[in-house]
Order: C-alpha cells, then sequence, then structure tokens
C-alpha cells in the first residue's frame, strides 16, 4: 500500500479542483458537480486517515456525509428544475433577480 | 480495525432534540390530514412543540451522552432558549404572513422545526461529526424554505444561490473534520483538544483543518470575506422566514464558533489576529455598504453582517467575560432583529414585493405604534442606551478593552458610530416624509403577540439586562 501521503495529495488535488469548479463554471449543473467533488475529496481524506489509524470512527462520518449530499443535492436539482422550466437555462449568470 | 461499541443513551440530556425530532416526523403526517384552507393548526400544533421543548429544557440532565458526542450544559440550556424562543415568535409571524401572500404550505413550519432542531444540534454537538449534522439539517432546512415562496422568481433564486454557497462552505467544513481526524485520530472535541500534535506534518493537517472548519461556520454567521449571498438571500426569501434565519442560523453558528474555538486553548493566540482582522472587516463592510442600500431587508442583511463582526470581537478573546457578552449580545440581536422583521413583514403588500426605506415615509401618521416598535428595534440595532443593544455593544467593548485590545474597542465603537447613521436615517424617513399610501395595515392577532412579547423584550433587557447577565453568570 502506497503511504498515506499520496491518498491526501490525491484529495487535496480533488479538493482544488472542487472548489475551482464551484468557482470558475457558469452552469449550476457543473457547480453541482464541483460541490459533490468537494464533499467526495474530503470522504477519500476521511478514509484514508481511519485506515492508517485503524478506526472507524471517521468511516462512520463518510456514510454521514454521503447521506448529507445526497440530500443537498436532491434540494438542489428540484430548485433547478422549477427555475429551469421558466428560464429555460441553467447559466448562473442569468439569476440576476435579486440587486442591490 | 476495531468494533462498532454501541454506547449508551441518556435520554434526558437529548430531551430538546428528541422532542423537536420526533414530533415534527408526527407532523408530517399529521399535516396530511389538515385541510388546504387551515394550515394554521398546523403552525398552531409546531408554535405548542417548540414551547414544550422550551418547557422541557428545564427538566433535561446536565451531562454528556452518545459516547461524548451531544452534551447539554449551562451554556447551551441559554442557548437553546434563544434559538427556541426566536422559533416560536418565526412560527407566529409566518402563520401570519405566508398566507396573506398566497403561501399556504403547511410544511413550512415543520421545516423551521426541522431547522431548529439543526440549531439546537450545533449547540448541544460536542463532536464535530455533529456539529456538521447540525449545521446541514439546519441549512438544508433553510434552503427550502427560502424557495418556500414558489413560483415567485426572487425566491427561487434565492434559494438556489442560498444552497450553492451554503454547500460550498459545507464542503470547507467537511475537509476540515477530515483534516483534523487526520491529525488528531479523535472527533470529539474534547478528545480533540487533548491530543493537538506539536510538531511534524499532523501540525499542518490540524491547522489547515481547523482553518477549514471556522470558514465552513463563517459562511454561515456571514462574515466577511463569505458575506456575499447575504443581502440576496434575505431579500428574496418570504419575510418570516428572513427573521429566523437571520438570528436562529447566527445563533447557532456562532455557539458552534466558539466549541471549535475553545478546544484551540491557548493555542487560540496563534489565528487570533487573523480573526481580528475579520471581524473587523465584517464590522466596516456591513456598516459602510448598509448605507447606499434602499432595500429596507437589504438593509438589515448587511446590518446583520456588521452585527456578526461585533460577536465575532467578544468571541475571539476567548475569556470568559467575551463569552458571556458574545451570548448576550446574540439574544439582544435576536430580539430586535425579530421586532425590526416583524415590523417590515406588516407593511410589505401582499405580492411579497420588496419594502424599500421610502416606503416608510410618514409611518408615524399611519400607524404610530408600528412606527413605534421599528424605531425601538433601530435605536436597539443602532446601540442606543434605554434599549437591549445598548448593553450588548457596552459588554462587547468592555470586554474587548479588558482583554488589553483597547484600539479595538475603538475601531469597534467607530464602526458602531458608523452603523448609527443609517439606522437614524431610516427612523427620520418615519416621522417626516408624507404617507405614499392611506390604506389602513390590519395587524392580526398572532404577529401582535409576537411584536409586543419582543418589543417588551427589547425594553426589558435595556432596563435590567441583569435579567440576562445574571443567568450567563450561572452558565460559567
Amino acid at each position: 500500500m502506497l503511504p498515506t501521503i499520496f491518498y491526501i495529495g490525491l484529495s487535496v488535488l480533488l479538493f482544488v479542483i472542487g472548489v475551482c469548479g464551484v468557482l470558475l463554471r457558469r452552469s449550476t449543473l457543473m457547480v453541482f458537480m464541483s460541490i459533490e467533488l468537494m464533499l467526495n475529496s474530503a470522504n477519500l481524506a476521511l478514509v484514508t486517515f481511519a485506515n492508517q489509524r485503524q478506526s472507524i470512527d471517521a468511516q462512520i462520518m463518510v456514510f454521514f456525509v454521503i447521506t448529507i449530499a445526497a440530500a443537498e443535492v436532491a434540494v438542489g436539482l428540484a430548485l433547478l428544475v422549477m427555475i429551469f422550466m421558466r428560464k429555460k437555462t441553467t447559466n448562473i449568470d442569468t439569476m440576476t433577480t435579486l440587486k442591490g | 480495525m476495531a468494533q462498532i461499541a454501541l454506547p449508551s443513551i441518556d435520554y434526558s440530556v437529548i430531551l430538546q432534540l428528541l422532542i423537536i425530532f420526533g414530533s415534527a416526523t408526527a407532523l408530517l403526517i399529521v399535516d396530511l390530514f389538515v385541510a388546504a384552507g387551515s394550515k394554521r393548526i398546523t403552525a398552531l400544533l409546531a408554535f405548542a412543540v417548540t414551547i414544550v421543548a422550551l418547557v422541557a429544557g428545564q427538566y433535561s440532565t446536565m451531562g454528556s451522552t452518545l459516547a461524548g458526542a451531544v452534551s447539554y450544559g449551562p451554556m447551551s440550556q441559554l442557548v437553546n432558549i434563544i434559538i427556541l424562543a426566536a422559533t416560536a415568535i418565526s412560527i407566529l409571524l409566518a402563520s401570519d404572513a405566508l398566507p396573506k401572500q398566497g403561501i399556504e404550505r403547511g410544511e413550512t413550519y415543520i421545516l423551521m422545526l426541522l431547522a431548529s432542531g439543526g440549531m439546537l444540534l450545533l449547540s448541544q454537538g460536542s463532536s464535530v461529526v455533529m456539529l456538521f449534522l447540525g449545521l446541514e439539517l439546519l441549512s438544508i432546512a433553510l434552503y427550502v424554505l427560502t424557495a418556500i415562496a414558489f413560483p415567485r422568481l426572487s425566491s427561487e433564486e434565492a434559494g438556489l444561490k442560498y444552497l450553492i454557497i451554503g454547500a460550498f462552505g459545507a464542503g470547507f467544513l467537511v475537509f476540515g473534520i477530515a483534516l483534523t481526524f487526520g491529525a488528531t485520530g479523535y472527533l470529539t472535541l474534547s478528545e480533540i483538544a487533548t491530543h493537538i500534535p506539536t510538531s511534524g506534518i499532523e501540525r499542518g493537517y490540524f491547522w489547515v483543518g481547523v482553518t477549514l472548519m471556522l470558514i465552513g461556520f463563517g459562511y454561515k454567521v456571514s462574515l466577511v470575506p463569505f458575506h456575499m449571498w447575504t443581502p440576496d438571500v434575505y431579500q428574496g426569501a418570504p419575510t418570516p422566514i428572513t427573521a429566523f434565519m437571520s438570528v436562529g442560523s447566527k445563533v447557532a453558528g456562532f455557539v458552534a464558533i466558539v466549541s471549535i474555538l475553545q478546544v484551540l486553548g491557548t493555542e487560540l493566540a496563534v489565528l487570533r489576529p487573523i480573526l481580528i482582522g475579520v471581524s473587523i472587516a465584517t464590522m466596516a463592510v456591513g456598516s459602510i455598504v448598509a448605507i447606499s442600500q434602499t432595500s429596507i431587508k437589504r438593509m438589515l442583511a448587511y446590518s446583520s453582517i456588521s452585527h456578526a463582526g461585533f460577536v465575532m470581537l467578544g468571541v475571539l478573546s476567548g475569556d470568559a467575560n467575551g463569552l458571556q457578552a458574545a451570548i448576550f449580545y446574540l439574544a439582544a440581536y435576536t430580539i430586535t432583529n425579530l421586532a425590526a422583521f416583524a415590523v417590515v413583514m406588516l407593511l410589505e403588500a401582499n405580492d411579497g414585493s420588496d419594502l424599500t426605506i421610502a416606503d416608510l415615509a410618514g409611518l408615524w401618521q399611519r400607524h404610530p405604534w408600528l412606527s413605534v416598535v421599528m424605531s425601538l428595534s433601530l435605536l436597539s440595532l443602532a446601540g442606543v442606551p434605554p434599549t437591549a443593544g445598548f448593553f450588548a455593544k457596552f459588554l462587547i467593548i468592555t470586554a474587548v478593552w479588558q482583554s488589553g485590545l483597547a484600539w479595538l474597542a475603538v475601531a469597534a465603537a467607530v464602526a458602531s458610530a458608523i452603523g448609527a447613521f443609517f439606522y437614524v436615517r431610516c427612523m427620520l424617513q418615519m416621522y417626516s416624509g408624507d404617507s405614499q399610501t392611506s390604506e389602513p395595515t390590519r395587524i392580526p392577532l398572532a404577529s401582535m403577540i409576537a411584536m409586543v412579547v419582543v418589543t417588551i423584550a427589547i425594553i426589558v433587557v435595556g432596563l435590567a439586562p441583569w435579567t440576562i447577565t445574571s443567568a450567563l453568570a450561572l452558565a460559567r
């Protein structure tokens, strides 16, 4: 098995890709996927550390994260569908109703 | 790999959580049998649940259960009272305002209960897992509540914006939790505190982890530079929901920040310069940008950002005085903001269109009582003497001064002076100027009760602050 640091390096890389995706992509769907990437990079780190320390706690945490991520995306997609039916676009730059 | 050991559960420690989550689930079924036109019944049931939970807090046992993941202490007792009272008042306000705007949806009140359950979990959680769960329960319920006025586009967009920013913040929190676990090998706060690594790559993991967790909660309490969602979401959400989230999620988020900072102990000194910078930026941005706002809800959003900076000042001093001042500030901010939003809610048109500061013109002639309540809450937000807000600011600035940061106390005083400018401008608008419309606003009973309660609270806490400070002293 590779040393822990490689897995952590990969998860940090995935996390940074996720953050960049949220900040740079204009399609709301791609933003959702980038958020998933952030959460899953954290899951990878949790599982790696759990394996390194032979601990079960962090693995339980992973299940919580997966469940919450699913709930969050369910709400997000429901909102997106409602907005899409009206505007026929998922581009995040068109959401300009609120300005001040 | 270790076996899963099921911890013993002391149900009287988590009594309030059980009541809120249990009844919210039951109400989901009850709501099916409530006729579409009489969703007020669901609202009243939800209100009763919060009152029961409020009373149950007196009978819960102090202690820690579920293998140290959830605890109940004097501080969480006090914070739970603030959260549940805010929920009860918001439910009363929502039960009047939402049907008036044609939003007759029973699930609103159930979602408010679930969100308040998440807030209680944040205040009682003593493990990072519980803090994460509490934050997400609170957030996901609030995303839906923000968009509950569908098919109004502004509400839907606000919900989606809130969700994207909230989930982004949650990503930071989870990654922070992962790194903190990697550094210490524990998830409960007390164990993390005793296993802070002193050297090596673990120390790097630990500091990055703690910082990421603080960023995650920073989004929730809208600290600068993580505040950009606040005005849009506050403006787009239905007003009673804005009132609820502006107080509830801020109180709960700050309690979580306090729990994380307490883990650091003496190592807090490493982060303190950054935290001081963040709170000064938060106070300044909130106060200065609020001046140029025309929408009242946006102005109150920026004012809530600047108040977050003040609370952070109390939190970062890290001593008992600062912590007490922060909790007092949150309590005062809660009652004041609820009063302000109640007035905004009553003056709003039925289509839920945005209320501007110009719309307040001549309010004194139209509704003397509403303008008195609004003036009181604006004075309290500004920190003028006979109100709760004055003692809140006074305690924070004293605590900062005592912790040896005199220049910071002066900066806070300047920020509050800038803030006073736009509150006073709002008040002048009410007493001068001619009324645009002459139609009278009827004040429904539930809103009336809610408004009377918070108004009396503002005055009582302002004239007799020891009602809360003595409870705070006990909480030490």
